[in-house]
C-alpha cells in the first residue's frame, strides 16, 4: 500500500472509532451488549499479555499453513499428472466441478464423522478449500502459457518434469498467485468457522473458538478483541504479505495482468 | 558426397475440422553445411510447418530428414529456433539468467562462474552488455531479438532455425539486426534457415532463396543468390533478383 493510502485508512478508522465511542457514551446500549473501545482494547492487552491469545494464533496459523503446504503439492500432483493424461483430466475437471462450488463448511457434519472433531478435520476442510480454486487457477494458468515455451522446452532438450518446473510454473505463476489469494481467503473463513465447532475438541482450539468461548461467558469486549485479531491478520496477509509477494515476482516481472 | 541436411519426400497435413489439409506435400531438398537458406512463400504455403520439421517439434507423416547421414528424431540443441514472438525470452529471468538457461540446460561448463562469462559474452556479441540485469519487459523489442539470438547461439547449434524472427520490428532496427546476424554467422559459421516473407531480407541475408509453392505444398523454385556481399538493397543486380522473386510469389 501507498503512504497516502495508509494515511487514508488511518483517518477513517479514528473517525469510524470515534463514532463508535460516542454512540456507547449515549447510553443508550448496556456495554454488555456494546462495549467501549477501551474495555475491548484492554482485554485485548490481557489476552495479549497473558499469551492466552498468541498460543490461539499460532495454532491458527499453523493451520491453516499446513493446510496450504499440503493443498501446493497436491494442487503441483494433480495438475502434474492432468498434463499427462486426457482421462485424467477428465476425472479431475469432473470432480472439481463437484467440489469446487461446495462451502468447506457444508462438509463439517460429515468429517467430523469421518475423522472426528479434531485437527485433522479442520485440516480437511482447510485443504478442501484451497485445492480446488488452486488447480483451476493452475490449470488455467498452464493452458494460457504461450506455445512458444513448450517448443523451448523440447529445444532445449527438457523432459516433461523439467518443462512443467522450470517454465510452466514460473510462467504461471500470477494464476498461481491469484489462485494462492483465494484458497487463503477461503481457508481462513472455514477455519475460523470450523474451530467455533471443533475448538472444545482440542485442547487449545484457535481464534474461532477463542471468540466462541468469550461468547460462552458474555464477554463482549474479549469478543471484539478477538475479531480485531482476525481482521488484523487477514489485512496483514492479503495486503502486507501478498501484495509483497507480488512487488517482487509479476510486478518486477511485467507479468502482471 | 551426401549434402549436410537432406530432406527426402516429406509429407505433412493439419487436421482442419473433418478434414486433412496437406501443407507438405513430397518435398525435397538438400541444404549445404555452413550455407545462409531463406524460405519465402506466400503466408499459408508451410514455410513455417517445414522449420518445424526440421526443428522436429512435429513429425512428417512420410519421408526423413536427414542430418548428417542421421535421421532426425525429436528436437535437439543441434538445431535451435529463435521464434518471431517478443516474449520466447523468459519474463521472470533477467537477460543474462535467460542466456544461462540454455547453457545450464545443455549442461556446458561446470562452474556457474564459468557459465556467466560465456552467457556475458555472447550478450556482449548482440551489443547487450549494459542490459544484463534487466528483465525482458524492460527492453524494447529489438533488445529482446538480440537476446533471444543471443540465447540460441550461446549453445553453439549447428543449424540456426529462425522463424521470421524479425517479422514484428521497425526497418530501421530490422536493418540492424540483420547486419548483427550477418556478422555472427561470418563468425560462427552456422548453417542459418531463415523463414520470412520479406524478399528484400532474403536478397540480403542469404546463399540460397527457396521459395514455397502454396498451392502444392513443395518448392516452387530454388534461387541460387550470388550478389557480393555486403548486400545493399539498390543496385541492377539486387532489383533484378528482388523482381524475379517477387513474380515467383
Amino acid at each position: 500500500m501507498k503512504n497516502n493510502k495508509i494515511i487514508e485508512r488511518m483517518v477513517w478508522i479514528v473517525l469510524l472509532a470515534i463514532v463508535w465511542e460516542l454512540v456507547v457514551s449515549t447510553g443508550k446500549f448496556s456495554t454488555l451488549i456494546l462495549p467501549s473501545l477501551r474495555s475491548i482494547l484492554h482485554s485485548l492487552y490481557l489476552s495479549i499479555s497473558r499469551g492466552e491469545l498468541l498460543v490461539q494464533i499460532y495454532f491458527s496459523m499453523s493451520i491453516i499453513m499446513q493446510g496450504i503446504f499440503i493443498s501446493l503439492i497436491l494442487a503441483m500432483v494433480l495438475v502434474f499428472l492432468s498434463l499427462f493424461s486426457k482421462v485424467f483430466t477428465s476425472l479431475l475437471e469432473t470432480i472439481i466441478a463437484i467440489a469446487h462450488p461446495l462451502p468447506g463448511i457444508a462438509l463439517l457434519p460429515l468429517v467430523i464423522l469421518w475423522m472426528g472433531a479434531g485437527r485433522k478435520a479442520i485440516l480437511f476442510i482447510i485443504i478442501h478449500s484451497v485445492l480446488w480454486p488452486l488447480v483451476l487457477n493452475l490449470k488455467t494458468g498452464f493452458q494460457s502459457i504461450p506455445e512458444v515455451y513448450n517448443l523451448i522446452g523440447k529445444n532445449y532438450e527438457l523432459n516433461k518434469l523439467q518443462i512443467m518446473l522450470k517454465i510452466l510454473t514460473p510462467a504461471s505463476f500470477p494464476y498461481f498467485l491469484a489462485g494462492m489469494k483465494i484458497g487463503w481467503a477461503r481457508a481462513w473463513r472455514a477455519l475460523i468457522s470450523a474451530e467455533m465447532l471443533f475448538g472444545a475438541a482440542n485442547s487449545i482450539g484457535g481464534l474461532g473458538w477463542f471468540i466462541f468461548e468469550k461468547r460462552s461467558f458474555f464477554d463482549l469486549p474479549g469478543v471484539f478483541a478477538g475479531i480485531i485479531v482476525i481482521v488484523i491478520i487477514g489485512i496483514l496477509i492479503e495486503d502486507f504479505v501478498f501484495q509483497s509477494i507480488e512487488n517482487h515476482t509479476i510486478k518486477k516481472w511485467g507479468m502482471s495482468t | 558426397m551426401s549434402s549436410y541436411l537432406e530432406i527426402k519426400n516429406i509429407k505433412k497435413s493439419y487436421k482442419v475440422k473433418d478434414d486433412h489439409l496437406r501443407v507438405i506435400d513430397g518435398l525435397e531438398l538438400e541444404i549445404s553445411r555452413n550455407e545462409f537458406v531463406s524460405i519465402i512463400g506466400a503466408s499459408g504455403c508451410g514455410k513455417s510447418t517445414l522449420l518445424k520439421l526440421i526443428a522436429g517439434f512435429i513429425e512428417p507423416e512420410e519421408g526423413q530428414i536427414v542430418l548428417n547421414n542421421n535421421e532426425i528424431r525429436g528436437a535437439s540443441f543441434e538445431r535451435i529456433m529463435v521464434f518471431q514472438e517478443f516474449d520466447q525470452l523468459f519474463p521472470w529471468k533477467t537477460i543474462l539468467e535467460n542466456v544461462y538457461f540454455a547453457l545450464k540446460a545443455k549442461d556446458l561448463f561446470t562452474s556457474k562462474r564459468k557459465r556467466i562469462e560465456v552467457a556475458k559474452e555472447y550478450l556482449k556479441e548482440v551489443q547487450l552488455n549494459k542490459y544484463f540485469d534487466y528483465y525482458p519487459h524492460q527492453l524494447s523489442g529489438g533488445m529482446k531479438q538480440r537476446a533471444a539470438l543471443a540465447r540460441s547461439l550461446v549453445t553453439k547449434p549447428s543449424i540456426l532455425l529462425m522463424d521470421e524472427p524479425f517479422g514484428s520490428l521497425d526497418s530501421q532496427t530490422r536493418r540492424e539486426l540483420q547486419n548483427l546476424l550477418l556478422e555472427i554467422w561470418y563468425k560462427e559459421r552456422n548453417t542459418v534457415i531463415f523463414v520470412t516473407h520479406d524478399i528484400k531480407e532474403a536478397v540480403i541475408l542469404s546463399d540460397k532463396i527457396i521459395v514455397m509453392d502454396d498451392q502444392k505444398g513443395q518448392i516452387k523454385e530454388i534461387i541460387q543468390n550470388n550478389l557480393n556481399r555486403p548486400r545493399r538493397p539498390y543496385g541492377h543486380d539486387f532489383i533484378e533478383l528482388f523482381q524475379k522473386l517477387n513474380r515467383l510469389i
